[in-house]
């Protein structure tokens, strides 16, 4: 197998590098181990949400006061700023406009009430909450507690109460869960027999909070059209995981990927390269009985942290970066990997690969290890993605930065 | 390397593989991929005694989409396959149904000397409705036609070219002796044009349709005898290519998961077979294909099957049909087209399988193509009877585009 460029990985950074490569015109391939981190984030396209432990309100302007090895100081503000606007632009060609800029941050509703800051967010989600808020469930479905969301809502001051919705008869009577829901949503006359029952238990509110669930297929037009239905504003609040906001664009990203004519293949994990003097000549990976090579002129790794399998956790507390063998800075011990609280702070979520302002990746010395590899989004040293709220951000500024970085060197015209 | 059913104690019950599954999406037999999976392996306690609750493991098509999808590495639809096992043993074994279908080539034995008035037979609704009565295969279920001659009897006459550089052996498997020989002779054209030679070693079913139906031992018999069989082939020429995107993911990988055979010969065989465009393209790779295809002025969707995508070698057949000028091609967004190999035909799962199938056959109606694309043989006649188009294995194009 062969192509200009592999890319390992299809969370938000390798879709995205993927993507931006292809439309560059460089002939690339995607290899991953399995669907990424779309289908388990909030939906949103988070840049800065916290710093120092603070809530930040302005992106753009707190990305001045990040360490010089984070991500954002190394890609360039430009990079954040064009990849995010690369990224609406692309979202809203494939039916899923997001509202919002990198000058300030918004509130995206969770199932838990808490309003998270993010920087853009799927126009479904988008609206501000605002006057009387019903938060509304349909009933069976387990994923969502309109109690729970609308006493975290009150306790951030909007003046939210639960609902519940009844469903009309469907096929999946004895169990779904967000993906049966949002498939049948999907269908217009569902979406008819479903709104009057909603629109009820919406009666008096001038805002209504309904979990992620509003169509999978296609775009954001299920969501318009219930709202028309049910003639109140709509708000999709981020469910647990299966998130049915990140199926749309992952669905979005692969046709976009597809058009392109960009190979791609799952479910068969990076296994090492081959190498030449300081370059990389070919990727490994899993095959169904061999090992797969695949030659190529330039290698992107988009494979995530720890929790992404693109850093694995050894007892002897050093880590290992799992395709290239990258030099990682480990800890003393294991013990030292996390902290006292689960939703806290752990020093391993912001392990990983550091990179030069290229975003190759650098020995102790600061030198590259490879002229030819480059690294993005989770996999990146100097940033803890969850904890701060850039994991979207951080991916759109790298694979930008990459695309510049890679784009083939135009010819002078004859 | 850990055993299949070891796999579910990665599943960190995130979802993903019931978002891809095409079988719970369409019907609430089949809870989905994760709950019968990793979840329900816990409670399996009695399965081998019959005492399991577990009816809906039986809807599991086999299309292994969720294994593809997870990104913990857990096998979900390979715990599914071995937990059907269990069942059908405690079962007492395949119906008369599953074990006919499991068969491939011996129906085609059977039929092959009245292949006309069987294809005729099988061609007439009260023979259908008659056959769907009496052992549950679909009346309107897509069937092969039988052939009057097998793939064998066209490769003994066939003379080869004198010009070759390399040399492989071919694993046709049962669709091309028994119903397709066409599309072997399409196989051996294009690796000679590519002065490539093709060895025909003796070899029999690989099994899988046994293996998928729930019948380990029966399919174990059918692997033992053909590893046997191309073990000399793995390492004299060294590189067996198979055309049959399931009988090659078989070969190369579910004699070792499903059936435990991790023996020399196995392996050296497992290691050996390479689809057959995967090879095509290995060689372009080498610059040892002849790119000289002539143009064909068409358009075609093209589907990749499931089973290739298990081989892990991501869509050779995409880089191939790009050689050939003014074809154009746009690649099917369905993960599996719904038959899953003999799945589609029973007659309680016809319906399933069209309604999985449905995306793909849209997509196919609004592109509006001149012929549809796909590696497999059982998808290839599913897709044709549910389109009313002509369904072509990839080689069969590359083929014609040679000849005109």
């Amino acid at each position: 197998m062969r192509a200009d460029v592999v890319v390992v990985g299809a969370g938000p950074a390798g879709l995205a590098t993927a993507v931006r490569l292809a439309e560059a015109g460089r002939q690339v391939r995607v290899i991953a181990r399995g669907n990424g981190f779309t289908h388990w984030g909030a939906g949103a396209v988070d840049a800065l949400g916290r710093l120092g432990g603070e809530r930040v309100e302005r992106p753009l302007e707190a990305v001045g006061r990040l360490a010089e090895d984070h991500p954002y100081r190394l890609a360039g503000e430009a990079a954040l700023r064009d990849g995010l606007d690369w990224f609406a632009r692309f979202a809203a060609t494939a039916g899923l406009a997001h509202a919002g800029d990198p000058e300030r941050n918004r509130d995206q509703v969770t199932a838990l009430g808490v309003l998270r800051p993010t920087c853009l967010l799927p126009e479904p989600a988008a609206q501000v909450l605002g006057g009387r808020v019903a938060v509304v469930n349909f009933e069976g479905f387990r994923d969502f507690s309109p109690a729970l969301c609308a006493v975290g809502l009150r306790g951030a001051g909007v003046d939210a109460v639960p609902a519940s919705a009844p469903l009309p008869p469907w096929d999946h009577a004895r169990y779904f869960s967000a993906v049966e829901l949002a498939r049948a949503i999907d269908d217009d006359d569902f979406r008819r027999r479903l709104a009057p029952g909603l629109a009820r238990a919406a009666a008096g509110a001038d805002v209504v909070v309904v979990p992620a669930v509003l169509g999978v297929r296609g775009g954001h037009e299920p969501w318009a059209d219930l709202q028309r239905l049910v003639g109140t504003p709509l708000v999709e609040a981020a469910t647990a995981p299966p998130s049915i906001p990140g199926l749309r664009l992952f669905a979005a990203y692969r046709r976009r990927l597809d058009a392109l004519g960009v190979g791609w293949q799952f479910g068969f994990p990076a296994l090492g390269v081959e190498r030449d003097g300081d370059r990389v000549t070919a990727v490994r990976s899993e095959g169904a009985s061999r090992v797969v090579v695949t030659h190529c002129q330039e290698l992107v790794l988009a494979t995530g942290g720890v929790a992404g399998h693109g850093i694995e956790a050894n007892r002897d507390g050093t880590l290992t970066e799992v395709v290239a063998g990258l030099p990682v800075e480990g800890f003393p011990d294991r013990t030292a990997f996390l902290g006292d609280r689960f939703l806290g702070e752990h020093p391993l979520g912001a392990a990983g690969v550091r990179v030069d302002a290229e975003l190759r990746p650098v020995a102790a010395s600061g030198d590259p290890v490879h002229a030819n590899v480059r690294c993005v989004g989770g996999l990146l040293a100097g940033h803890d993605p969850t904890v701060e709220g850039s994991r979207e951000g951080v991916a759109l500024a790298t694979a930008t930065r990459t695309a510049e970085l890679l784009a083939p060197t135009p010819t002078p015209a004859t | 390397m850990l055993h299949v059913e070891q796999t579910a104690d990665r599943c960190i019950k995130c979802n993903v593989c019931n978002t891809v599954c095409p079988v719970s999406a369409v019907t609430d037999l089949f809870p989905g991929p994760k709950y019968e999976g990793p979840q329900g392996q816990r409670f399996r306690a009695g399965i081998d005694t019959g005492d399991s609750p577990d009816h809906s493991l039986d809807y599991c098509s086999g299309c292994g989409l969720c294994t593809q999808a997870c990104p913990e590495g857990v096998m979900v639809a390979e715990i599914n396959q071995v937990a059907r096992e269990r069942l059908v043993t405690a079962r007492g074994g395949l119906g008369l149904r599953d074990k006919l279908i499991s068969r491939p080539s011996l129906m085609g034995r059977l039929a092959r000397p009245v292949a006309p008035l069987a294809n005729l037979m099988m061609a007439a609704r009260p023979v259908r409705v008659a056959v769907e009565k009496a052992i549950g295969v679909h009346r309107a279920a897509a069937m092969p036609r039988f052939s009057g001659t097998t793939f064998r009897s066209w490769a003994r006459r066939h003379r080869q070219r004198g010009d070759a550089t390399r040399t492989v052996a071919y694993f046709h498997g049962c669709a091309v002796q028994e119903f397709e020989p066409e599309m072997g002779a399409a196989v051996v054209r294009v690796l000679e044009r590519n002065r490539v030679r093709v060895t025909f070693p003796r070899q029999a079913c690989c099994g899988l349709p046994l293996v998928s139906n729930g019948d380990f031992e029966a399919g174990r018999a059918a692997a033992v005898r053909l590893v046997g069989r191309l073990r000399a082939a793995a390492d004299d020429p060294g590189v067996i290519v198979a055309n049959s995107t399931s009988c090659g993911m078989t070969l190369k990988a579910k004699y070792r998961e499903l059936l435990g055979m991790d023996d020399a010969a196995t392996q050296a065989v497992s290691k050996a077979v390479y689809d057959i465009c995967e090879y095509l393209l290995e060689l372009a790779d080498e610059d040892a294909l002849d790119r000289s295809f002539a143009p064909l002025r068409a358009k075609a969707v093209y589907h990749p099957p499931c089973q290739l995508m298990a081989h892990g070698v991501g869509t050779p057949a995409l880089d191939l049909l790009a050689m050939v000028p003014g074809l154009e091609v746009e690649r099917s967004r369905a993960g599996c087209c719904g038959t899953a190999g003999t799945y589609g035909t029973k007659v309680e799962k016809y319906q399933i399988a069209m309604d999985v199938g449905a995306g793909l056959f849209e997509q196919v109606t609004e592109a509006r193509p001149d012929f549809v694309v796909c590696d497999s043989e059982t998808c290839r006649w599913h897709i044709a009877k549910a389109t009313g188009l002509p369904v072509y294995h990839p080689v069969q194009v590359l083929d014609r585009a040679y000849q005109v």
